[in-house]
This record gives C-alpha cells, structure tokens and sequence, in this order.
C-alpha cells in the first residue's frame, strides 16, 4: 500500500529527505532520547508563546469591549447625578453586562458627594439594579465584594439582613466589606455586632479596624468597645485597646482615668493618656504630671503630648528638664512644646535656649525654634 | 579508572542542570499560583490602589552619590506620591559632582539645625537642608561611606515608624507607595515588602513619571528586561507566600524601622546591604521567636535605568553576585539552625546551591562539557543532553517569565513587543547568559579576595533628567 502511494513520487519529494534523516538522526540511544526531549522543549516552548500571545489578545479585546461599554454609559451617569429625575437609557443592557454596570456605578460614586451620590442611588433603584447587586451577595467572592460595595453606596437598612451573614465570612476581605456596608448603614448597630467579633478575628487587622472606627464614628464606637473591653472573657480583646483612640473621649475618659490610677501596662497607659489629651480636662493634670515620671519613653512621650494640648505660658519650667530626657522623641517633644507655649516670643525662646544646658537638648530646642519661625 | 571519573563528573554536571532548571521551574509554578492568587484578589478589591485613610506615614529615603543627572527628576517624582502623609529625606553620600547644588537650586533648600538620633552608626553629617518650597522634603549632606552608611543616616533622619528605600535613579509609579504598604495594613506581624523593579530604558518618561513603557534599542538593555521579569515575577513571588524572601531590593522596599534599628540597620562591610539586611532580619525574627512577615508585592513598580553597555553591567553583576555570596556566607547559621524554618531551610539552600556556587559550577560545566567534547572525551549524547538542559531549559524558564507577566500586569501591551521579548528570552541563552555566569564568578572571586567596596558607578543616559 504504502509502495503504492510512494510509486510516483518524485525522489527529490520522499527519497533524499528520507536519506537525510537517516543521515542527521543518531543511533545512539541516548542521543535519541535528548534529542525528543530537545523537540518536546521546543514544543513547550512555542506553546508558552501561543499562550502569551492569546492570552495578550483576549485581554486586549476585553479591554476594548470594557472602555466601549464604558464610554456608552458614562454620559448616562453624569445624567443620573445632575438630574433628580432618572434619565431613559438608548443603550440596553444585556444580563453579562450588569456585572461592568454595577462596577462602573460603584467607581462613579467614589467620585461623587452629597446629592449627587443620592442621585444615583434613586437611579440605581429605579434601574431595579439593587436586586441585582443583592444577587450578587450569594456569588463567589468577586461577586460579593462588588454587591457588597454597592450596597454600601446605597446604605439602606432594609439590606442589613442580607448583608449581616457575611460578617462571619472566613474570606476576611468579605467579612471586612461585609462590615463596612454594615457601618454605612447602621453605625451604632453595626459596631455592636464587628466589636465583639474582632476580638475573635485576628485576621482583621487592625488598620482595618481604625478604618472602620473612622468611618462609624466616636459615638458609634465608644460603648460597645468599653463593653466588650470590659466584658470579653477572651484575652485577645486587648489587641483592641488602641481603638479606644478613636472613640467619644468623654465616655473614654473614666476607662482612661482607671487606668493611669490602676497602673496597667505600657500600651495601656499610651492610650489612656492619648484620650484624656482628647479631652484636654485640666483636672486630669497630675495624672499626667505622675506619668511624665514612667520608665517606658512612650508613656512619657503620651504624657507630654497631653500636657502640651493644656499648655499655659508658665509651663516652660515643666518642659526644661525634659529637654534632658533619655528618650530623643521626648527631647524633640519637649523642644516642640516650649517653641509653641503660648505667647512665646522669639527673644524669649532666646533666654530659654541659654538656659539648656544639657547639649542634646539644646540641639533639639533650637531646630524647634528653627521650625516655629519658619 | 578515568574514564569512569569522566563519565559520573558528566553525569554531575547535566544532573545540577537539570535540578537547577527543575527547581526554577517548580518555583515558577508556585510563583504562578501566588499570582493568580494575588490578580484575583486586586480584581475583587478593585484594580484601583485601595485608599483607607488609615495609611501610616512613610519616610522615603533616597541615598545619592554623583546623581546630578537624575536627582532633579527622581526627587519632583516622589514629591507626586499618591500618598496621604510621606516626607522625602535625600542622603548626598559626599557626591563628588553638583548633586547638592543641583537640590539647593530645584528645591529652595535652606540649612536647617536639626539634630540626629544615633540609634544606627554612620559617617559624619555635615549639614541638613530643608526645602522652602515643599514641607516634607529634607537633604541629608554626610561624608561619604557608602550606600549603607547613607540609609543608616537617614534611618535617623527618619520621622516616621515606615521608611521606604529608593534608589536615586529610579522613579517610583505613583501609586507604588499605596499598593507596597497593604501589607502593613493587611498583616500586623508585616515588617518589611518589596516591590518589582522594572527596566525604564526605552520607555517614556516625562515630569518624573513614566508615561509610556516601550522597549530600548539596545539589546543588552532587552536582555535585562526579560532577566528582571524572571527575577522579580518568579524568583521572588514563589518566595513570598512561604516568607521566605531572602532579597528585598535596594532600589525599592518598605521597612519598619524600628525592627531595622533592633538588627543594628544597615551593615556598612558589604556590598549587598539590601539583601544582607533581610537575611538578619529573618534571622533576628527567628531567634528571638518573635512573628514577622517578610512580603514581596508584584504591582508596587518602581521604575529604574540599567546599563547599556558591557563594562558597566558586568561590574554591576559582579557587585551583586559579591554582595549575595557576603550575605549568605554571614548567615549560614540560618540554615543549621533549629529555628531556621522556610527561610533557613529552604531559601538559604537553595540560594546558595544554585546562587551563590551555581555560576562556578556553571563555569566548569561549561568548560569541561565543550572542551571534553573537543578532545573526544566527552560524546555527542552527553553534550547534547548537556545543551538541552543548559540552554533548552533556560528558555522555557525565561518564556514563562513572559506568561507570568501576560498572566497579571501586561506593562508591555503590544502584540510587536511581546515578540520582541520572546525573541530575547531564546536569545539570551545564546551568550548573554554565559557570560553573565562569567561576572558572577569574577564577583565571587572578588568576594574570596575581599576586595574592597565602593558604590557602583553607573553611566547614565541623563534622559530623565532633562525631562
């Protein structure tokens, strides 16, 4: 049969290339087998090249379909926003498209405040496009972050049942988005629930947990912090200490006080003093003189940063010794402090420098002075 | 008898090839799944640089030696972060041209007294400066002592608890800061992350930010791109996810300060501070059991310019092959040690096996495979298995640094330049590679002979600087 085939093919066609693979391809076995991997290499390789190069198209048609889909619907957006009442779309908008609606809605309302971003929440309900982003919530992980963000834009606390179950998602990313839509809608509501759950999140970081602090506010955050301080049997409730920064510091203020008096730890101590400097009370003013006196330099530095916020024009005789202090950022504090005392002026910086004698401390005075007459 | 020892010393040598090629490639692999791991996550928390407001505040330190060419440009680039609250302080290191004048000119600088923190030794300051014109901008003028001695000043010039290391002749994107310092906020134990440096060469570059990258001209500058790619997309990524990043480069990293003033700062006897740094880190971190996370991000880029021509590239390789060997060569306990975990028994391993010795090795092989085959001793089948995993496996290791980058950030969008580099990843196994192996095993000899250091100078196209 193959004979057959072969019968009129001409010799240059199927004899002389035969004869040179005969000739090139070796007998050694060996050789053999590195020259098949050789080939498979190559294979490989041009295969890499073929996925480079269509993963490289895919993505430039993606991107081409993206900007056209946005550039039809942003003149559309910028109607929404200006206009009370919701514009008539010309474009239609096909089901594996609302996903780019609802990220380009989101990325518009970053860009907007006030009215306008209550403007285009009428719109985005009109458009029946909250039931989709409440779709959204039972996808996978993209999904819900998208669905997640848009109904935080929307706060509405009709979502909050859907929203609440995913603050015990394990993906901290969803559980974290979960709880920020959760805050713009309820803040006081919402930090009842995160507080407690973050004392057993360690995988909510704590940048995180400020954020969240931020965006409810001190009023939010204040009692159900100092509860969950107070009554938590876990000891990983410490790790939120910090937070109480960014609670009310009049409510803060009797946890503070307990504090300096009791004398808890070092990190503690920071804390408490950071909010009684909130505060500013001047009945707090012992507390704060007795923790200019701690060993650890930042409770010292905590201290003399409250005292500073209640600084009188006499106060400079309780900043000189400091200039003297082992800790550079307490010198460079108490520099700060004096330069800025109340009614300083230039010539009587002057006298107090002349005072210094310690030589670090007078170098930092007068880099202090150096800055106040910039 | 000798013909015995010929054949297993052919073996040896086509068996570390192989490994050496396996290993990266089962890198490459993890280094795969951590990217799309990574792309999948910045697709679900939006591609934009995410802004909490809660950022910690950040030090740039730039040391500089003799950058009047780039200093202007690097300096108005970091000035634009997109970053809520950074402060920029210059180290001139006792540049020899008119890097200083240049900053007094362009910034409006002024003497300013401020006093220094000792916490971490360097060489006398003779001034600082402070610029009238922008609040955050600082200039540290020391005597010189080298690139290490120049972070350790500003290390105590530093205000901030984070202080982000850059190269004077880099510019950094403008969201680089936002995106290198996630994981601080992500992960508490967080001490130091890295992020990818990228070839600027061909590339536009206007006001001090990259507009356009494109590929160079020339060809060596091509080569090094490909070599970046491989280095950063999976020689650093497959690291990231077992902390085990041995390398966080000079030219960009994020580093918690005060964990770097407990290991002592920067050490000043070596010419790979960078790397010599997060090795003690790790090393301090283990010892003492203390929790850490040692990250490497792959989209926080920092752009840089690399060398066009023979000479200065190869001095550059030798540094840095030197600086690696001193690195590992000082914390070889890392490895035997008890407490070594993924870095010390793994990373350290595998770095010194196919890193620090691998190029010597490399040479020999070479060496012995060609000239054994020109005197018959070694035959074909074993130069050619020999070849296919010198060469046939380093091209597949440098294309699939390619996909990696298709597969994630596409900074080279063009279908023309793709080409173009898949080109240079075949290419340059043909020379480049090899004699890259040939400045390495001369920059370890330089390390065995302890021959003294100095900052690398560098020819620089000026380009930047004009723009």
């Amino acid at each position: 049969m193959r004979s057959d085939l072969l019968a009129g093919c001409p010799p240059w066609l199927c004899e002389a290339p035969a004869r040179l693979w005969q000739h090139v391809w070796p007998e050694d076995r060996m050789l053999q087998l590195a020259l098949y991997c050789a080939f498979g290499l190559g294979a490989l390789t041009l295969l890499v090249l073929l996925q480079v190069l269509l993963l490289g198209e895919l993505s430039r048609r993606r991107a081409v379909r993206r900007q056209q889909f946005n550039e039809q619907w942003r003149p559309y957006f910028a109607l929404c926003s200006l206009s009370d009442d919701v514009p008539t779309s010309h474009a239609s908008l096909p089901r594996r498209h609302q996903l780019w609606f609802l990220l380009q809605w989101n990325r518009t309302q970053l860009q907007l405040r006030g009215a306008a971003r209550e403007r285009m929440n009428g719109a985005l309900v009109a458009l029946g496009m909250d039931r989709q982003a409440l779709l959204l919530l039972r996808g996978r992980v993209r999904s819900k972050l998208i669905g997640l963000t848009c109904l935080r834009h929307l706060a509405d606390p009709a979502h909050w049942d859907a929203v609440q179950p995913l603050l015990l998602s394990r993906n901290a990313i969803v559980a974290l988005a979960a709880a920020q839509t959760l805050v713009a809608m309820d803040p006081a509501k919402a930090m009842q629930l995160i507080l407690p759950a973050a004392v057993e999140r360690p995988d909510w970081a704590l940048p995180r947990l400020v954020s969240l602090c931020q965006q409810a506010g001190e009023q939010a955050v204040t009692t159900p912090l100092l509860i969950v301080l107070a009554s938590s049997p876990d000891p990983r409730r410490e790790r939120l200490v910090g937070l109480l920064v960014h609670g009310d510091p009049r409510h803060a203020a009797p946890w503070a006080r307990a504090r300096l008096d009791q004398g808890a730890p070092a990190e503690q101590l920071q804390v408490a003093l950071r909010c009684l400097s909130e505060l500013g009370d001047p009945r707090d003013r012992p507390r704060l003189l007795r923790a200019l006196g701690h060993e650890q330099e930042g409770v010292r530095l905590a201290a003399l940063l409250a005292l500073h916020k209640q600084a009188r024009r006499q106060d400079s005789e309780l900043f000189l010794p400091l200039l003297a202090d082992s800790s550079w950022w307490v010198r460079q504090a108490a520099a700060d402090s004096l330069a800025k005392l109340p009614g300083a002026s230039p010539e009587a910086l002057q006298q107090l420098l002349e005072q210094v004698d310690d030589r670090y401390g007078r170098d930092a005075l007068r880099r202090a002075i150096a800055e106040v007459r910039r | 008898m000798t013909v015995d020892w010929l054949w297993w010393l052919q073996v040896a040598f086509i068996f570390y090839f192989l490994l050496l090629n396996g290993m990266y490639l089962l890198l490459n692999l993890l280094s795969m799944g951590s990217l799309m791991g990574y792309i999948r996550q910045r697709a679900e928390t939006g591609e934009l640089a995410p802004y909490l407001g809660v950022e910690p505040p950040v030090s740039v330190l730039m040391p500089a030696f003799n950058e009047e060419a780039t200093i202007r440009t690097s300096v108005r680039s970091m000035l634009q972060l997109q970053y809520p609250e950074f402060e920029i302080v210059v180290i001139n290191d006792g540049s020899k041209d008119r890097t200083l004048a240049v900053l007094i000119e362009e910034f409006d600088l002024v003497p300013h007294p401020e006093p220094l923190r000792q916490a971490v030794a360097h060489q006398p300051v003779q001034a600082i400066y402070r610029s009238r014109r922008y609040a955050n901008l600082r200039v540290v003028d020391k005597a010189n002592g080298g690139k290490a001695d120049a972070l350790n000043a500003g290390i105590n010039a530093a205000r901030y608890g984070l202080f982000c290391g850059v190269d004077a002749d880099s510019i950094l994107q403008r969201d680089s800061l936002l995106r290198v310092v996630q994981p601080f906020l992500e992960d508490e134990r967080t001490i130091a992350a890295g992020g990818t440096v990228r070839i600027a060469n061909g590339s536009q570059v206007r006001g001090g930010f990259l507009i356009q990258a494109g590929l160079p001209r020339n060809w060596l500058a091509r080569f090094q791109i490909v070599e970046y790619l491989r280095a950063f997309l999976f020689g650093r990524l497959g690291w990231s996810p077992l902390n085990a990043v041995l390398i966080i480069s000079g030219a960009f990293g994020l580093f918690d300060r005060e964990r770097v003033m407990a290991v002592g700062g920067y050490r000043t006897d070596t010419v790979g501070e960078d790397m010599e740094l997060v090795v003690r880190l790790h090393r301090y971190h283990r010892e003492k059991r203390i929790p850490y996370r040692i990250r490497y991000l792959p989209d926080p880029i920092c752009w840089t310019e690399c060398p066009e021509d023979l000479g200065t590239l190869g001095r550059q390789r030798s540094r840095w092959q030197r600086g690696l060997a001193e690195s590992l060569g000082r914390h070889a306990r890392l490895a035997f040690s008890l407490r070594g975990g993924t870095p010390g028994w793994l990373a350290w391993p595998f770095m010194a096996l196919f890193e620090w010795i691998g190029p010597l090795i490399e040479l020999v092989g070479y060496g012995f495979m060609l000239a054994g085959f020109a005197f018959g001793a070694v035959s074909y089948a074993a130069l050619a298995a020999f070849l296919l995993v010198a060469i046939g496996m380093g091209i597949l290791l440098s294309v699939n640094g390619l996909l990696l980058e298709t597969m994630s950030f596409r900074v080279y969008s063009r279908r023309r330049d793709m080409l173009q580099l898949f080109l240079m990843a075949v290419l340059e196994n043909f020379g480049y590679r090899q004699l890259n192996t040939l400045w390495r095993c001369r920059g370890l000899w330089q390390w065995f002979s302890r021959r003294k250091h100095h900052w690398g100078a560098m020819r620089r196209s000026g380009q930047w600087g004009q723009s």
